[in-house]
């Protein structure tokens, strides 16, 4: 009974954790071409306590460039700039003006910046996020989604950075170990280092194991300098 | 004179007519031993691959008429990369 009743609350503990991280504030998508000017969307999965986002502010990593923000739900934006490099953007913010402010916590929101991103394949760029939330009565709270990995909080956004790539064969002689295949190669449709070869997709790895003379690669078996083969 | 004349544009037009056909059927007997093109792709695929009977998984050959079909518990020959021939 004892054990039932643990399974029941771990069980419940996973549920909540796993509906928590799918409400984060996260990249919509969870790759971005290493060096290139592109499109970042951010979605804002909910707001505070039943109070509705009223504000985002978005630090701009570190190596990110030429950031150029959307108007989106909130309005308008407001820059602020490096102190030195007076042209660097380092935040972005995205108001609304109260006017706009929802009664509840209702709507799920897209905010989106283009801007250059850094040219280091095979890395993660993290977004730290401050949201403030408005509730129905004027009441401000604060989220903050700031923490990298290995912090205790609320994560930051992560994107992983993979290098520019067409759809077929492409080659790629790795700068540092990739700890994690899956987080850079989620959608390739398989990895091949030398006959040992990765895939994310559960079939295509019975289709490695079953094959003569291929190994299969483990999800951290790819270190710095390797050449691996990858179809996209 | 319009004899002539009628006469030169015949034997041209028979030229002509005569040539075409000619020239198609050596474009397709040449294609068309590409055509019954499993012999000839995989000819010059094991060609490729090493000579005679093909005796290991390459990346995929230019086989017109081959069809992709569904793997049958082997990675199929457009997931192995180019240069790596595994034993079948």
């Amino acid at each position: 009974m004892k054990n039932k009743v643990l399974g029941s609350l771990a069980m419940a503990g996973v549920l909540a954790a796993s509906a928590s991280a799918q409400a984060h504030i996260a990249a919509v998508a969870p790759t971005a071409i290493a060096g290139k000017t592109l499109l970042v969307e951010l979605g804002v999965g909910h707001g505070c306590e039943g109070a509705d986002t009223y504000a985002i502010t978005v630090d701009i990593p570190k190596g990110m460039t030429s950031v150029r923000p959307m108007e989106s739900d909130f309005g308008k934006t407001s820059l602020t700039y490096d102190a030195v490099d007076t042209a660097l953007v380092t935040s972005v913010t995205w108001q609304k003006d109260e006017a706009d402010a929802l009664p509840k916590d209702t709507n799920y929101y897209k905010i989106a910046f283009r801007a250059k991103l850094p040219a280091a394949p095979f890395t993660s760029i993290y977004y730290k996020i401050h949201q403030v939330c408005r509730a129905a009565d004027a009441t401000l709270s604060y989220a903050e989604w700031v923490a990298l990995p290995g912090e205790m909080g609320e994560p930051a956004a992560a994107q992983a950075l993979v290098p520019d790539h067409l759809p077929g064969w492409n080659k790629f002689t790795v700068p540092a170990d990739i700890p994690d295949l899956s987080i850079y190669f989620k959608d390739a449709l398989i990895v091949w280092r030398g006959s040992d070869a990765y895939s994310f997709n559960d079939a295509t790895v019975e289709l490695i194991k079953g094959t003569q003379g291929v190994n299969l690669l483990s999800a951290d078996g790819v270190k710095a300098n390797d050449e691996i083969w990858v179809r996209y | 004179m319009k004899h002539w004349l009628f006469l030169a544009t015949a034997v041209a037009c028979l030229w002509g007519c005569s040539d075409e056909p000619a020239q198609n059927t050596s474009t397709s007997s040449s294609s068309g031993t590409g055509g019954s093109s499993s012999s000839s792709g995989s000819s010059s695929g094991s060609g490729g691959a090493g000579g005679g009977e093909p005796t290991a998984l390459v990346s995929c050959l230019d086989e017109v008429d081959a069809l992709p079909r569904p793997p049958s518990g082997k990675l199929p020959c457009e997931y192995i990369p180019p240069g790596l021939a595994l034993p079948q």
